[in-house]
């Protein structure tokens, strides 16, 4: 079991906006050991989302360092090149988004196949798909997203990001969208699924609920906007 | 007021915040519209060109009237004149009395077309003889051909005669002249006429009028007026005696209608690319419509943004269109490229601004695809096709109208194509990632449709075209290879070689020479360009005969033999009233032994052995000959000996009709690379649309894992989904507009079938193009302020 996975030191990142420049996150630390939940609470515009596309090496940072502790060695994602990122995402990381979970134009247990493919773990598929059969998606392996439900979309999305068995699994709000009952059902199956396969879970949320079921909680606050 | 002024804006400010999808719409409109522009001005200026070449006895004249096997006389003209006056003619305007034949001085031979000029005068349409004073005794207008100028004198027949003009008349070396000149010329009674020339109204010619102003050349497709009986005359149409009229006009309507084509394609291609603009825009005004703006408004504001775009495209493309015609045209301008035509402003306004607004008002109104009206449309042009394709009563429109069909029931199949291979969905298409970017075609049927529409369309186009150009070019090569047997040809400008190739043969014995001369002839009412020659068994086999021509044998051009129903074996009696080779002719019947393509002849031809020529009575001369196994050295002293002797090598000449030949087909080329550039426009559209719909679905690709490099080859996966798509339309459409034009069009404008035999490189080298403008557009990148834009609003 490796301990220290995740720690990221004085990040920051900033975006254009036309003639301006918003900063979005300052100096901000995060460390997470393996198998522990961590969940992102803080106002609309704090920066939640951005520190996840950090933390996922989406995108790289103006400042500081995000170090990953793998099977293979340490690595700073912030100086691997866009290709080196990817193939670490694509082996290690799992994701779940609020919309546009799944790839529309592939089947529910295609979607699931993907991540297996692109890490060339397809050995797993059958365990992949037994995932999506305890998630009571067994009879809509064959149908695309556009006819599933909003909880039925995020299940899969679950059973997606865990497939090819990820050191750490990032959500960006998964319960967004959903009602009270569905977010409630959503929310016990990624905790479930998360412990059973013992991988670190970063969350995103508004949800005190959510929240709450988190080992801990890094609470952002919006910092205010300054001139180019 | 003041919230719809701020919407407006909402919708205006669009056009700015996505730049390159303005520029770009704006482009493919101002295209459209140019090519328009263009094609009308390109058929203006052939059209021009083309009323040079009617005769200009003949000019305004649409029947001919004879007394068949009896001679013409001055008093059947008066009697026919006294009825007419009396009102037994109805519809009649004009007729005038003619005098054609020719002369054989000096071993040269001149044709005399003699006519009333003062009954003919208000007719005259060639601008050279407009407003010229009556041409009176001794006094002749004279063919180019002829090398006179306005002043010189010409003897004829004896009498001299002053030159008051010269026209290009188009019929070689001929003179035009008052109808006792004439006589006098020719020697003939001044009771005696050849025919009488009638001008008759056309009921439909306020209707043609309009048309030829609105789509230059698509007259030509209609039939002349409906046969008029006289009682004792026959009445023939002008055409019968003018087919190179018929095959002017037959090639000014194939231009009209490839016009036509690039009109309907602008205004699909228009129509397309607002309705991929309206896909885009829907995320913002589905917004604003939950905000409480009503669908009606939305739809308005868009339409007045769209058609904003199309003023100004119409006025880019107004201004490049007479550019683009001097630019794609073989034939030389006479006017200003300024110099704008009425009707073509009309149609590039109308292609620009009308249909934008059209468009824009359809692509609001998503057309319900329920299978009754689908099938009922199908039905209808299933039907048109049909009737294009057997019923030859169709004529030329119904041939056009049967290739617009096909393209029309070429781009209806893109959707359901679409449709298909999304149904399609567990079908085996190799890796994951090529399965999305193979499917997202399929998920997106109007912005596919638009794009796999647009460059099926265009490229199927082009293929029709360009097959049917290389079988024609194909067939050509062929007979000029089968024709052009001899190193050396000479010409004489009509002097009678005879004397000339005398002395040449007594200087290289052991040459070979095929002397060839021309009369004309009638055969069953129509003028006949005889051509004769010694046919032994080699010069026979170039016109594909395998076996000398003997006596009372004639090969006839397909043309001819498709104007009087005649085949090998038939049986042809020669008509000889009123033409030069004399009475000897007349009742002769000549055995049809075969048939040859005639190509680049649009006259009706027939060709029979010099003895048979003799028996006709035809006063035998030859003015051309083909020659090998002469020096070059005695060549030379030929020509100074006979200095009016024209030498052209064989290579010379094919390559002069191949240049010819391929200068007259220049602007197809040209305006298949101008639709092609259009329609990957149109595409560069909707694959940007896709890839804007799919800014969400990227973001989860790359936060999968997936690089930007595999992103761009989902991209180029996309882009040749759609090249595939449109090949699998292309081909069809293609194919068969090629089938149509070598089978179908081009004997009923021209009288002869080409050979359909489309080869390898003719259909996969448009298919090629159709990838690579795929792969290219697909490699183009999409602008990051529109995928910002996307962005936001897929938020």
């Amino acid at each position: 079991m490796i301990d220290q996975l995740l720690n990221a030191k004085d990040l920051a990142k900033s975006f254009e906006d036309g003639a301006s420049t918003r900063a979005v996150l300052r100096r901000i630390s995060v460390s997470l050991k393996a198998g522990e939940t961590l969940a992102l609470c803080g106002p609309s515009g704090s920066g939640k989302s951005t520190l996840l596309n950090l933390l996922a090496g989406v995108i790289a940072p103006d400042a500081g360092e995000v170090w990953l502790t793998l099977p293979d060695g340490s690595m700073n994602l912030a100086s691997l090149s866009e290709k080196q990122r990817s193939a670490v995402r694509r082996r290690h990381m799992g994701y779940v988004f609020q919309f546009f979970n799944l790839v529309p134009t592939l089947t529910v247990r295609e979607n699931v196949l993907l991540p297996l493919e692109l890490a060339g773990r397809e050995a797993l598929a059958e365990e992949a798909l037994s995932r999506l059969s305890s998630l009571g998606l067994d009879t809509r392996l064959n149908d695309f997203p556009e006819t599933l439900s909003g909880g039925e979309r995020q299940r899969t999305a679950i059973a997606r990001a865990l497939a090819h068995r990820p050191l750490l699994v990032l959500a960006d709000e998964p319960t967004g969208n959903l009602d009270a009952e569905r977010s409630e059902g959503v929310v016990s199956e990624l905790w479930k699924a998360v412990r059973e396969q013992g991988c670190a879970l970063v969350v995103a949320t508004h949800s005190e609920a959510v929240a709450q079921r988190a080992d801990r909680v890094l609470r952002l606050d919006a910092p205010p906007s300054e001139g180019a | 007021m003041k919230s719809r002024a701020l919407l407006l804006r909402a919708q205006l400010r669009f056009l700015s915040r996505s730049p390159w999808s303005t520029a770009t719409v704006l482009l493919g409109v101002a295209l459209g519209v140019a090519s328009v522009v263009a094609v009308h001005q390109l058929n203006v200026r052939v059209n021009d060109a083309l009323s040079l070449a009617t005769p200009a006895h003949l000019s305004g004249v649409t029947h001919l009237l004879d007394r068949g096997n009896e001679q013409t006389t001055a008093e059947d003209y008066f009697e026919l004149r006294r009825r007419w006056r009396a009102g037994e003619h109805p519809g009649v305007t004009s007729l005038i009395p003619v005098v054609e034949g020719q002369l054989l001085e000096d071993g040269r031979r001149t044709r005399v077309f003699a006519t009333d000029w003062l009954a003919a005068s208000g007719l005259q349409t060639n601008e050279a003889l407009r407003g010229l004073a009556m041409v009176g005794r001794d006094a002749v207008v004279a063919d180019a051909a002829l090398g006179l100028e306005a002043g010189d004198e010409i003897v004829l027949g004896g009498l001299r005669c002053v030159v008051l003009a010269t026209v290009q008349g188009g019929l070689g070396s001929a003179v035009f002249s008052d109808i006792g000149t004439g006589q006098e010329i020719l020697g003939r009674d001044p009771d005696q006429l050849d025919y009488v020339a009638a001008v008759r109204e056309d009921p439909l010619a306020a209707f043609k009028d309009v048309m030829e102003q609105a789509l230059p050349g698509s007259s030509a497709g209609f039939a002349l007026p409906e046969t008029w009986e006289v009682a004792r005359w026959r009445v023939r149409s002008v055409s019968t005696e003018l087919p190179t009229l018929g095959f002017a006009r037959s090639i000014l309507f194939n231009l009209g209608a490839l016009g036509t084509l690039t009109l309907v394609v602008a205004w699909f291609l228009i129509h397309q690319v607002a309705v991929v603009w309206y896909r885009q825009r829907r995320p913002l005004m589905e917004r604003l419509h939950l905000v409480g703006v009503s669908s009606a408004l939305l739809n308005r504001h868009f339409i007045f943004s769209f058609a904003l775009i199309g003023v100004v495209a119409t006025v880019l493309g107004l201004l490049l269109g007479p550019t683009l015609a001097v630019w794609v045209s073989p034939v030389p301008a006479s006017d200003e490229v300024g110099n704008v035509a009425p009707w073509a402003l009309f149609k590039g306004a109308a292609s620009g601004v009308g249909v934008s607004v059209l468009g824009a008002w359809m692509a609001c109104r998503p057309m319900s695809w329920r299978l009754a009206p689908r099938l009922l449309l199908l039905g209808m042009l299933g039907l048109i096709l049909a009737v294009g394709l057997r019923f030859e009563g169709s004529g030329l429109v119904g041939a056009f109208a049967a290739v617009l069909a096909l393209c029309l029931l070429g781009v209806l199949m893109v959707r359901p194509l679409l449709v298909k291979t999304k149904v399609r969905r567990q079908g085996r298409l190799g890796s994951l990632r090529r399965r999305i970017g193979l499917r997202e075609v399929a998920w997106h049927p109007a912005e596919s449709a638009v794009a796999v529409g647009a460059l099926g369309l265009a490229v199927g186009a082009g293929m029709g075209i360009g097959v049917m150009v290389e079988s024609f070019r194909g067939d050509f090569v062929r007979m000029l290879d089968q024709r052009l047997a001899h190193e050396v040809f000479v010409t004489t400008g009509g002097r009678d070689l005879v004397a000339a190739y005398g002395w040449l043969a007594a200087r290289a014995p052991s040459h070979r020479g095929q002397l060839y001369g021309e009369d004309r002839l009638r055969i069953g009412g129509f003028a006949v360009s005889l051509g004769y020659t010694d046919f032994a068994a080699e010069e026979a086999l170039r016109y594909g005969f395998p076996r000398a021509l003997d006596a009372g044998e004639v090969l006839v051009s397909q043309r001819l033999a498709r104007s009087l129903g005649v085949a090998a074996g038939s049986a042809l009696r020669v008509d000889s009233a009123g033409v030069a080779s004399g009475d000897a002719a007349e009742g002769r019947s000549l055995r049809v032994v075969g048939e040859f393509p005639g190509f680049g002849e649009p006259g009706l031809r027939a060709l029979v052995d010099t003895a048979t020529a003799v028996e006709l009575g035809v006063p035998v001369t030859f003015d051309r000959a083909s020659l090998t196994g002469v020096d070059d050295q005695l060549l030379d002293t030929w020509v100074e000996a006979f200095p009016w002797l024209a030498l052209q090598s064989r290579t010379q000449m094919r390559q002069r009709a191949l240049d010819i030949f391929d200068q007259t087909f220049a602007i197809t080329r040209s305006l298949t690379l101008l639709s092609l550039l259009v329609a990957a426009i149109g595409m560069y559209n909707a694959l940007l649309a896709l890839r804007l719909n799919q800014v969400r679905s990227e973001q989860l690709l790359q936060a999968l894992g997936i690089t930007s490099g595999e992103r761009r080859t989902l991209s180029l996966m996309r882009a040749l989904m759609v090249g595939g798509l449109a090949c699998a339309v292309a081909l069809p459409v293609g194919l068969g507009m090629a089938y149509l034009l070598c089978e179908v069009v081009n004997p009923r404008a021209f009288g002869w079938k080409l050979s359909f035999a489309p080869t390898l490189m003719d259909v996969a080298v448009p298919l090629l193009l159709a990838v690579a403008v795929a792969l290219v557009t697909g490699l183009l990148p999409a602008p990051r302020s529109e995928l910002q834009l996307a962005e936001v609003e897929g938020v």
